[in-house]
């Protein structure tokens, strides 16, 4: 578990600090920053205190919940973020060239060369 | 016959006029013909070299890579209305002679694809490289089952209707494979024709690095699974 912590508290600091410089170069909004510094809060103070996920397992279904079965939730849920993500960027980055291509041969259409008929 | 003469480069001012210059001034079987360099967003003179070589630059104001820059050579080959197009490195390492060898087996042999293979000189492909290339002719032969001996080749002839009908979408070098893959899908009639490379110390250090292997890999597959 020390592992775990440590590594939660390495990457929460580095996003922490990403989004605090984004925020004073006013890359982003208050709103997202709030939300990130949120986020990763809560990610820290979970690593660093487990039993109150099942705690609050236990008060909402009355059952509860092994660390196995928070990590293997986690993993899921980690993966359908990442489908995500990499769907929109691939998606992104298929207009973004489209675009390129037609600045590209913008000169083309009009120059002599094919509109000799 | 229309001839499209298709170049992507990028950060080639050392090599790009060589390689236009040295391109036939005529070519038996052609009538017109014209040299397209995609100008893949050089942050050297390249596009301004080139255009004053006499070349027509398209230019990507974004680096995006060798295949993004093939497709846009290969839609300008279409706006031209080009019987054939036939694309060629910038670095040099091709002999710009040999197009009318390609040019040759289109129109007499009616291929619809020419692949220049780089056999003839495998010996003198650096080490590292021939091992990429070897690598890569087996993962294609996998992914598309069609094997060809130089599946990373930058010297390729295309027909009008290789032209029309290939669907391509890679933006980096895992293109020439995906050229592989599409002639098997689309059945066109193709051959290998061996080439002379002309290795320098410039063109050596262009062109894929070998680790780009894995990268290459693991883009056909996400590809493939995506399909």
């Amino acid at each position: 578990m020390l592992l775990v912590k440590i590594l939660s508290l390495f990457f929460g600091v580095i996003v922490i600090a990403k989004t605090m410089t984004d925020f004073k170069k006013k890359e982003e909004n208050w709103q997202v920053f709030l939300f990130w510094i949120i986020v990763w809060l809560g990610v820290i103070f979970v690593a660093f205190n487990p039993a109150i996920i099942n705690e609050m397992v236990l008060k909402l279904s009355n059952r509860s919940i092994t660390v196995g079965q928070i990590v293997g939730i986690g993993f899921v849920f980690m993966l359908y973020i990442l489908y995500r993500v990499y769907v929109k960027a691939h998606r992104q980055e298929k207009q973004f060239s489209r675009l390129i291509r037609k600045i590209a041969l913008m000169d083309l259409k009009s120059s002599k060369i094919v509109n000799k008929k | 016959m229309k001839l499209a003469i298709l170049i992507p480069a990028f950060n080639e001012e050392p090599t790009i006029t060589k390689v236009i210059k040295a391109i036939p001034k005529k070519i038996v079987g052609i009538s017109e013909k014209e040299i397209f360099i995609i100008d893949d967003g050089s942050e050297d003179r390249t596009g301004i070299i080139a255009r004053n070589a006499g070349a027509m630059v398209l230019t990507h104001l974004v680096n995006q890579g060798v295949g993004a820059a093939t497709i846009t050579g290969l839609e300008a080959a279409k706006l031209y209305d080009a019987d054939i197009a036939i694309t060629i490195d910038a670095d040099g390492q091709h002999d710009p002679k040999e197009i009318e060898k390609i040019v040759n087996l289109i129109v007499k042999k009616k291929y619809d694809v020419v692949i220049g293979s780089r056999l003839l000189q495998r010996k003198e492909m650096p080490k590292f490289k021939a091992f990429g290339n070897f690598l890569m002719n087996w993962v294609t032969y996998a992914i598309y089952g069609l094997w060809v001996k130089d599946s990373q080749s930058g010297f390729k002839g295309f027909s009008k209707k290789a032209v029309r009908e290939l669907n391509l979408t890679c933006r980096g070098y895992e293109i020439c494979s995906e050229i592989i893959g599409e002639i098997n899908r689309n059945n066109l009639k193709f051959v290998e024709m061996p080439i002379k490379t002309i290795y320098t110390e410039y063109s050596k250090k262009r062109g894929q690095y070998p680790l780009n292997a894995v990268n290459i890999v693991l883009k056909l597959i996400i590809k493939l699974i995506l399909k």
